[in-house]
Formats: C-alpha cells, sequence, structure tokens
C-alpha cells in the first residue's frame, strides 16, 4: 500500500512539473498563425489543381492573407468562394466573370498521317513525326486534356474530340495548359460565338485536310458589324474584347467553321424533345 | 577494356546489343555508284543541330553547283549549298523528314549545267595551310558530323582554351545495322580519309589519332593498317561488333579507356570524335573547296529489290532512289537512318535526303507489338550502355512523375534504343524518355519566363 502510494504521489509531482512546463512553453513559444489562413482554407474548393498559380489551396489562402493574391483568385470556386473569401479578409468583391475551357478545333474528315501505335498521350504523340493527324494544328484526340481535368467536367465525345461540359467547368485551365497543339482556351461563359479551327495553313490547303476548316475567306472580317473578327496568318481570330456574340459571322461562314454555341444547345434540345 | 573472344583481342565497352542478323550482308559488296541527278531538290535550312541557316535566294534566282544559300545563324549553325544548278522554284516551309515538324527550305529546279560555282572545285595546297584556315573552310563548306548527329563540324573543332585535346577519334565502326555506306567510303576513299582526319588534327592542335573500326570489316581495318604502317601517331584498332560502338562515350572508353559523363562533351577527357564521312567532306572541303552538297547513301532493307549504295545529292527526293533501288509495292515501314535510331517516314512525297542521312530502311512486314506492364527483368539494364535504370526510367514516365525521372537522370540518355530492343514486354522506353525529356524541356522553358517575368 505505501509502495503504491509513494508511485502515486512522485507521478503526480512530475505530471504536475512537466504540465505547468508545457504550459509555460506553449505560451512562450506560441506560433501565432493568422486565423483568416486557416477560415479561408476552409471555404476553397480543396482540389489543389494550382489553377491560381499557388501551391495548392492552402498556399492560395497564405498567399491572400498575405496580400500576394487577389481574393478572387481562386478560378475554381468562381463567384461563390470569391465572395466568401473577400468576406474573410473584410474587402469589397467585385464581380468576375465566370469563364469555362473551349475547344478550338472541330476536325472533321481529316485523315491520319500514318500509324501510331505508340503511348496514348497527345503530348508524347504530338513528338513523333510531328503527330500522326493530317492537320498539323488540329486535335489528336487521344484525351490528355480529359485525364487532366479534376473535376470530370470533359469526356472525349463520338467523334474522337474532347468535349467540355460548361456547367461543370470551372475554367481551372489544366487541359489548356496540357494540350500540346494550344487548341483549348478559357474563355469568359457569355462568349457564345469562337472560330473551332487552329489551322494556319493556306484556304485551299486546309479545305483539302478538313471539312470543317478555316479557309480565310474573310467573309466573317467582313460582315463583323464591331470589327472584332479579323484573318491573321490564315485564320480568323475573333478579339472577344470587341466580340459580343451577334452570331452575325456563324451565318456566313461556309465551312461552318464558326459556330454559335447558343444557338447549338437550343438546337440540341430541339432534337432531344422531337 | 578489351573482350577476347576466339583468340583475338576486341576492344569495347560494357552493355549495348547486337542483333544476329544485321542486314549488313544485303549491301556489303555493292560499291558505290552515283545516283542520277534530281530533277528537283529540296534543301532544307535545318539540316544541324543549331539555328537553322538564314535563306540567301529567292524565287526566280539562279544558282549554280555549290553556291551559298543558306547562311549561318550564331556560333552553332551551319551553312546551306546549292546542290545543282538551275532556278530557285519556290521558298516555303517543309516538313522536316527528322522532326516531322515544318522548316524552311528552298526548292531547286535543274535547269543549268551541272557546273560549280566560281571559286569552289579549285585544287588548293593543303600542307602549308594554317588551322585558321582549316576551320574558315570547313565552316563555309557547311560541314556538320556526318555519322548521324549532324553537330555542326567547326564548332566540334574549336574547343574552349582551357580545353587541352590530345586525340582525334574517328569513328569507323559503323555500329547501326543494315547500314554499309561508311564501310564503303572507307574502302574507296582511305587516303582522302586519312587526309581530312590530319587536317582535323591540324585544325585542333594534337598529334595523336586513334581509329575504331569493328571486327566485321576487318579487310578496312588491314587497308588502314597498310597505309599508316609508317605513322606512330596514328593509330588502328579492331573492336567488337556490337551497338552502340560508334557512339561518343562508347567509342573513348573502347579505344582511349577514358570515361565521362553522359552529359558531359568528349572534350572534357581531351578527345574529339570525328566520323570517317565528316574527315571525307572536309578533306573536300579543304582541299578541293568544294561545299557539302553530296553524302553516300544506304539504300536497303527488304523492302527493295536492289539494295545499293548511292551518292546522293542533299535534297534529292526519296522516291527517285527508292525507285532507283525498284522498291517492292508492299512496303510497310521507310527509316531514315537505321534500324536503331532512324526516325520512321510518314510522307514519301516529302521525304528528302538531308546532310544527316546515311541511310534509308525500307521494310515489308514491319511488326506492330502490344506493350506490357514491366516485368522488372532487367535486361534494358544490362543492356544500357550509359549505366541507366530504363525500367524505372520507363515506369516514371509512364506515370508522367517527370521530377522523379529527372532524380533518376532520364537527361543523361542518348535514346540509342538499347533498352527497346531487349524488353521483353515491349515496351516503348525510348519514347517514354523522348516524352518526358520534351515535357522536362518545357517546364523548365516556362519557369525561366516566369522567373524573369518576376
Amino acid at each position: 500500500m505505501e509502495l503504491l502510494l509513494g508511485a502515486a504521489i512522485t507521478l503526480g509531482i512530475l505530471g504536475m512539473v512537466f504540465g505547468i512546463g508545457l504550459a509555460i512553453a506553449s505560451d512562450k513559444f506560441a506560433v501565432k498563425v493568422d486565423p483568416r489562413i486557416e477560415n479561408i482554407n476552409e471555404v476553397l474548393p480543396g482540389a489543389n489543381c494550382g489553377a491560381c498559380g499557388q501551391p495548392g489551396c492552402s498556399g492560395f489562402a497564405q498567399a491572400v492573407v498575405e496580400g500576394k493574391a487577389p481574393v478572387t483568385g481562386c478560378t475554381v470556386g468562381q463567384a461563390v468562394v470569391a465572395k466568401l473569401v473577400a468576406n474573410i479578409m473584410g474587402v469589397k468583391f467585385e464581380n468576375r466573370e465566370r469563364v469555362v475551357a473551349v475547344v478550338m478545333c472541330h476536325a472533321r474528315g481529316v485523315k491520319n498521317k500514318f500509324t501510331y501505335n505508340g503511348i496514348k498521350d497527345c503530348r508524347a504523340a504530338n513528338i513523333v513525326g510531328g503527330g500522326f493527324l493530317g492537320c498539323d494544328y488540329g486535335c489528336l484526340g487521344l484525351g490528355t486534356c480529359v485525364d487532366a481535368c479534376k473535376f470530370e467536367a470533359m469526356y472525349m465525345g463520338d467523334d474522337g474530340l474532347p468535349v467540355v461540359i460548361r456547367e461543370r467547368c470551372t475554367g481551372c485551365g489544366k487541359c489548356a495548359a496540357v494540350c500540346p497543339r494550344k487548341i483549348i482556351s478559357v474563355l469568359p461563359e457569355t462568349k457564345m460565338v469562337h472560330v473551332r479551327c487552329k489551322s494556319l495553313d493556306k484556304g485551299a490547303v486546309a479545305k483539302k485536310i478538313c471539312l470543317d476548316s478555316c479557309i480565310a475567306c474573310k467573309q466573317c472580317e467582313k460582315i463583323c458589324p464591331y470589327d472584332a473578327i479579323h484573318v491573321q496568318n490564315n485564320l480568323a481570330v475573333i478579339d472577344y474584347n470587341k466580340c459580343t456574340s451577334c452570331g452575325k459571322c456563324v451565318e456566313v461562314c461556309p465551312n461552318h467553321t464558326i459556330i454559335d454555341f447558343a444557338r447549338e444547345q437550343s438546337l440540341a434540345m430541339y432534337t432531344v424533345e422531337v | 577494356m578489351s573482350f577476347v573472344k576466339s583468340g583475338l583481342k576486341y576492344r569495347t565497352f560494357a552493355g549495348g546489343i547486337h542483333p544476329l542478323d544485321d542486314g549488313k550482308a544485303l549491301t556489303r559488296n555493292k560499291r558505290e555508284i552515283t545516283a542520277p541527278l534530281p530533277k528537283t531538290v529540296y534543301l532544307f535550312m535545318s539540316q544541324h543541330i543549331g539555328a537553322p541557316a538564314k535563306p540567301l535566294v529567292k524565287k526566280g534566282d539562279i544558282v549554280r553547283k555549290g553556291q551559298l544559300i543558306g547562311e549561318l545563324q550564331g556560333f552553332i549553325s551551319a551553312n546551306v549549298h546549292a546542290s545543282i544548278s538551275g532556278k530557285v522554284v519556290d521558298v516555303t516551309p517543309l516538313p522536316l523528314p527528322t522532326t516531322g515538324v515544318k522548316s524552311p527550305a528552298v526548292i531547286i529546279e535543274r535547269t543549268e549545267e551541272d557546273l560549280w560555282v566560281d571559286g569552289a572545285n579549285v585544287i588548293s595546297d593543303i600542307d602549308s595551310i594554317s588551322p585558321g584556315e582549316i576551320r574558315k573552310c570547313i565552316q563555309s563548306a557547311g560541314i556538320v558530323g556526318l555519322g548521324g548527329a549532324t553537330f555542326p563540324t567547326h564548332v566540334k573543332l574549336s574547343p574552349p582554351k582551357d580545353k587541352i585535346i590530345d586525340t582525334v577519334v574517328m569513328n569507323g565502326a559503323e555500329c547501326e545495322p543494315y547500314l554499309t555506306c561508311d564501310y564503303h567510303l572507307m574502302l574507296d576513299k582511305p587516303q582522302e580519309i586519312i587526309l581530312g582526319l590530319k587536317l582535323a588534327m591540324k585544325c585542333i592542335g594534337c598529334k595523336k589519332a586513334h581509329i575504331g573500326i569493328e571486327s566485321n570489316k576487318e579487310d578496312v581495318y588491314r587497308l588502314f593498317k597498310n597505309i599508316l604502317a609508317d605513322e606512330s601517331d596514328i593509330k588502328v584498332d579492331l573492336m567488337e561488333v556490337k551497338y552502340p560502338q560508334g557512339a561518343e562515350h562508347q567509342l573513348i572508353k573502347a579505344l582511349l579507356d577514358r570515361e565521362f559523363k553522359p552529359t558531359q562533351l568528349p572534350l572534357e577527357v581531351g578527345a574529339v570524335v570525328i566520323n570517317v564521312g565528316t574527315a571525307f567532306a572536309i578533306y573536300e572541303a579543304v582541299k578541293f573547296r568544294r561545299p557539302l552538297i553530296q553524302r553516300l547513301v544506304t539504300v536497303t532493307g527488304d523492302g527493295v529489290e536492289n539494295p545499293q549504295n548511292f551518292m546522293v545529292r542533299l535534297g534529292t527526293p526519296v522516291k527517285q532512289l527508292l525507285e532507283e533501288a525498284k522498291i517492292s509495292t508492299n512496303i510497310s515501314k521507310v527509316i531514315f537512318g537505321g534500324p536503331m535510331m532512324g526516325i520512321a517516314q510518314s510522307n514519301l512525297d516529302t521525304a528528302v535526303t538531308v546532310k544527316g542521312t546515311g541511310g534509308i530502311l525500307v521494310l515489308k512486314g514491319a511488326k506492330q507489338w502490344e506493350s506490357h506492364a514491366c516485368i522488372r527483368c532487367g535486361r534494358c539494364i544490362d543492356s544500357c550502355p550509359y549505366g541507366l535504370n530504363p525500367s524505372e526510367l520507363s515506369i516514371t514516365c509512364e506515370a508522367k512523375e517527370f521530377a522523379l525521372a529527372l532524380e533518376n537522370n532520364v537527361m543523361e540518355c542518348k535514346e540509342c534504343g538499347c533498352c527497346t530492343y531487349v524488353c521483353p514486354a515491349k515496351r516503348p522506353i525510348v519514347h517514354l524518355i523522348k516524352f518526358a525529356k520534351a515535357e522536362i524541356a518545357k517546364q523548365t522553358a516556362q519557369r525561366t519566363v516566369q522567373s524573369q517575368q518576376k
């Protein structure tokens, strides 16, 4: 009994000494963390996609608090997250337009140059003989962008081209970064009219390669009331700052290279209903 | 390092492979013939490693054989000369046969008589010429490494002042299966090659040279031995028949027993390697002031009925050569270079010979394989002449873990293809490594741009 009591008292005293020591140490050597970092981290999507340019979500949270990143920096979270982050930081939040990825190629009837039997990755395929596709600028269709998408917002369509699910797309730009041919652009959601071609070949050459290619006929350039579309290096390029998505160029484009997403969508709904 | 085989002592290196049938028998007894002059030539401005040359001619110009049509840009670059006399039809980007990427090319149609331009094809004295003049001749003649790497020779022969070069190593190995163009060149022009080698030695200012010849070319070895009987400074040695015996690292290891890192250049160990074809081109350029406008090309494989060694003008359409060699109808693959490191061609209409084209290999029934997961048998590790672990590299590259691949020294790979040749799982190891290298280069470039912006 005496033995037991002695041990209990010794341990009790030891516990008290260490306890007091730890209490002092935790107060004296405390690392001061801005609570805002933790708070911001909690409202972020947590995908660690890196689209903000910071090393993951916690990196972004720290950067925001340190003033190195804007509160609207999270492209994935878009307006919702930006608002929450702005609240935590106590700043006024300006609404940023939602951006989505657009695939700028609609390869149709493009023949392959040779049989490619290598690694199933567009980047790897593009270094073999300049790519197996007959078009030097078009989509190789091996789905590297789909693999890169962390939000399941892309899939390979029946025609061998990647399709962006606009509702799910967060505009992080991962797909655009991995595409070896730079076919994918990240653009504001409100922009509906796009030139779905990247070919810089001369019109006659491009026409032979692909049925949907831009042949640089300049019809779109002539009809555009806002001076928003211009043919540069045999390719029509839209200036999205000026474009109002009026769709006039879509009507005159002889090769159906320029398309209006709004019209396509309504058309798709119509066919489904019938 | 030496290897004792059937009583003879051959020099060699560790690793490497040798196919049972190296296909050299197809063209071994075919002496070189001059290919008929092409009607049109397509001369690329980028037939070498480094900056592309700047086109000096425009559409409609009349040029003569040997005329400078592309001027070198920057230090690592090379001149390009007209290979026939005629009219410039166009200057336009065309797909380069080595990469498939479009690159500017001058198209010349033969309209004039095949005469040299003024200033070329004049005999000059090579005994009293100074090293600087030799280098100038080589530079203006647009000579590049004709073994296949196409590194500008004048750069190779201008080592930095702090590096002392004591030996010029000449590569007569021709280790790629099927090719025999160097063999025939050595058989036909041994004197000229040795004079070219001596010019290279004089240019660098070193006294010693070492020639390595694979033991399947013993007749050439004896020929060189006879010619060099009373020259004590130029050694000739037989080497084991093994791929890649003709690569710089393996050649220097075998002949001089010196080793250096795969990322380093031979000048780190006091050596410069030149190919026999390059030596011959140097002789032609210095002695006769003839720029590099033609080379020996082996057209071979089971897809041609009449395999042959052709003396070909640069820029000759491959179709013409294949017709000359009687191409079969059911071919499945055409490769520029040898089967190990050659580049398969996608379009025979646009394929033309460039400075680095030593062979055109036409194959019937080239097999296609399904690749499988690595079974870790380790054969690739045994075969790697650079002591890398291709198995690990292929796995990391397949998983797109490029940082890990970098840690495993992916940049030290020379893409010789030994690992892919021996792999029983038929993994595309070299392709995976090339992919990783391209991606790493892209990322590094991006990072530099970003750091510059900051």
